[in-house]
């Protein structure tokens, strides 16, 4: 476990699994159990939720570039951080009241949407990837306008959107636990019908797919995946972009494979990716969403080259 | 067992655009059949409609009796498959893994395919000769393998109605006859009904046993071809002057234009 303080490797044995414990100092003992551990596993679960999530919208629209934000649920939930942060200063520091304020934004802006693309009881992902699309532009112009009027708590919201975890608990870990461990068995579930729907909506009906009702179902259950997550940890991109094409390249679009190790590599990239945002400046701290972009933009330029050369 | 699918006074319109006027048609039996006319007489819509992929203004579609809307999805994914026109799959499944799709309607979800799933694809791949590229990636395939793909796909899916549109319009000459002949195999062997939209009415002429000529949303002819593949009936709906010969096999209508 790695951070500013660093605890040897015979230590930390001994703090985890209890031995011994005079031999190391409680400071120690409070840094691994309170503050590494619950992020480690913070990360993890996060990490897990995205990546599942890009591999549902990447099957649902059919597009290759989509990512868990593409649908404006995380500017809402970015909305509604800022507003906790900026105009509610009394409670600006309310950690609690920030998430709860965003998770909100985050399930406002679903239904807003939802509303904005469905046309007689059904969801065309065109008009879909549009309503989110705005609502994105919509959102993020109300955050730049608060940002400039509050220019006191411009950097402390710029530090919340970019993604961070550096609060984490474990009452975060007990709340995203459930939602994200539920969220993967539900789209698992529909994991048959996904791989269907990637040959199309009009040969998925014909193939007994009730690709309204699906898509319905996983735009709700992603949509809370998304609330959860963003109302914890802010935006942290392009490992819900990523992580699907890395294991769509290594054992293909099959989502009954696909899910599940997207997953795991998706916990695996982001506790990594939090251990460099621990490290690289220590003692002070990135943001995590400034490491995963740092990272994952490279990648994905590889991946459009060697996708080009593929063309030519 | 046959089956009949018919459609009562059944109309379609895009906005005010009226596509479909009123059409009373009863397909049944295991007949080979081909719908043809001008773009935009209303071909692909019916099939759609057929298809429950569009929704009608007025009137009814009932299959074996039953009104298409009582079906789930499901159940009708037993009774009718579709080979579209054009499949673009842009993921890199593999040819058996789009062919073992058309058993989705009999298999519930996270469950797998079981032995007697497996012959159906196998046999469904080697009647369609895609058993031999079946590890093949579906987007790397030929314009007439992927057609095949899809044909197969349908016969794995073991309904006894196909529904096709223009199955054949952008292959070249030698994959079009070999797609016709593996549909009139279906036909043949698995009793099933045919329905397909065709362009080329030479080829709709000696393979069909029914064809049905649609001109502006509204049913001009229908029968054998000799019935339908007339002087009178061309001219009014292609609007220009054709030649009509013989086929030196069959003594089919054959068609040339002027």
């Amino acid at each position: 476990m790695f951070g500013t303080v660093h605890i040897s490797f015979k230590k930390l044995i001994a703090i985890l699994f209890a031995l011994d414990t005079n031999e190391v100092p409680k400071a120690y003992k409070t840094i691994i159990l309170d503050l590494r551990l619950p992020r480690t596993f913070l990360a993890g679960l996060i990490g897990a939720g995205l990546s599942v999530i890009g591999v549902v919208y990447q099957s649902i629209f059919k597009n290759p570039m989509a990512d868990p934000y593409v649908l404006g649920i995380s500017s809402g939930a970015a909305l509604g951080a800022t507003v906790g942060i900026a105009i509610i200063t009394k409670f600006s520091h309310n950690f609690a009241l920030i998430s709860i304020l965003s998770f909100f934004g985050a399930l406002f802006t679903l239904v807003l949407v939802y509303k904005i693309a469905v046309i007689k009881n059904i969801l065309p992902v065109i008009t879909l990837l549009l309503a989110g699309i705005s609502m994105n532009f919509l959102f993020s112009s109300m955050i730049s306008f608060i940002m400039i009027v509050k220019k006191e708590h411009m950097s402390e919201i710029l530090f919340w959107i970019m993604g961070n975890i550096n609060s984490a608990s474990w009452k975060d870990v007990l709340f995203i636990l459930p939602i994200i461990f539920f969220g993967i068995l539900i789209i698992y579930y529909f994991s048959n019908d996904l791989n269907i729907m990637q040959t199309g909506e009009e040969t998925a009906k014909t193939l007994g797919v009730e690709v309204e009702k699906v898509k319905k179902i996983l735009l709700i259950i992603t949509s809370i995946m998304v609330a959860g997550i963003v109302s914890i940890s802010g935006i942290i991109g392009f490992v819900g972009l990523i992580v699907p094409h890395m294991v769509r390249l290594i054992i293909g679009p099959n989502n009954k494979i696909l899910i599940p190790f997207s997953a795991f590599l998706g916990a695996i990239v982001m506790i990594f990716s939090d251990v460099l945002a621990r490290v690289i400046i220590s003692p002070s701290e990135i943001p995590l969403g400034i490491i995963t972009s740092l990272i994952g933009s490279p990648y994905f330029i590889y991946l459009l080259y060697k996708n080009k050369k593929k063309m030519i | 067992m046959a089956k009949i699918i018919e459609t009562n006074n059944l109309s379609f319109s895009y906005g005010k655009e009226v596509i479909l006027k009123e059409l009373n048609i009863i397909f049944g039996g295991n007949k080979f059949i081909s719908i043809i006319g001008p773009n935009g007489s209303g071909k692909t819509t019916l099939l759609k409609l057929l298809l429950r992929l569009l929704k009608s203004d007025n009137g009814e579609i009932k299959l074996d009796g039953s009104n298409l809307k009582k079906y789930t999805n499901k159940e009708l994914a037993k009774e009718i498959s579709y080979v579209p026109q054009k499949s673009e799959i842009d993921f890199e499944f593999t040819v058996y893994e789009i062919v073992s799709m058309g058993r989705a309607p009999y298999i519930k979800n996270l469950e797998k395919e079981a032995k007697k799933d497996k012959e159906i694809i196998e046999n469904a791949m080697k009647m369609t000769n895609t058993w031999k590229f079946r590890e093949k990636y579906i987007n790397c395939l030929s314009g007439g393998e992927l057609q095949m793909v899809m044909i197969a796909r349908a016969i794995a899916q073991d309904t006894k109605i196909i529904i096709l549109d223009e199955p054949i319009s952008h292959l070249d000459i030698h994959h079009q006859v070999e797609i016709m002949n593996t549909l009139q195999k279906i036909n043949k062997e698995k009793e099933a009904l045919i329905i397909t939209v065709l362009h080329d009415i030479n080829l709709a002429s000696q393979y069909s046993d029914e064809i049905l000529l649609l001109n502006n949303g509204e049913i001009v002819a229908k029968g054998e071809p000799k019935k339908v593949i007339t002087k009178e009936n061309i001219k009014k709906v292609y609007n220009m002057e054709f030649l009509f010969l013989e086929h030196p096999r069959n003594k089919l209508p054959y068609i040339l234009p002027k």
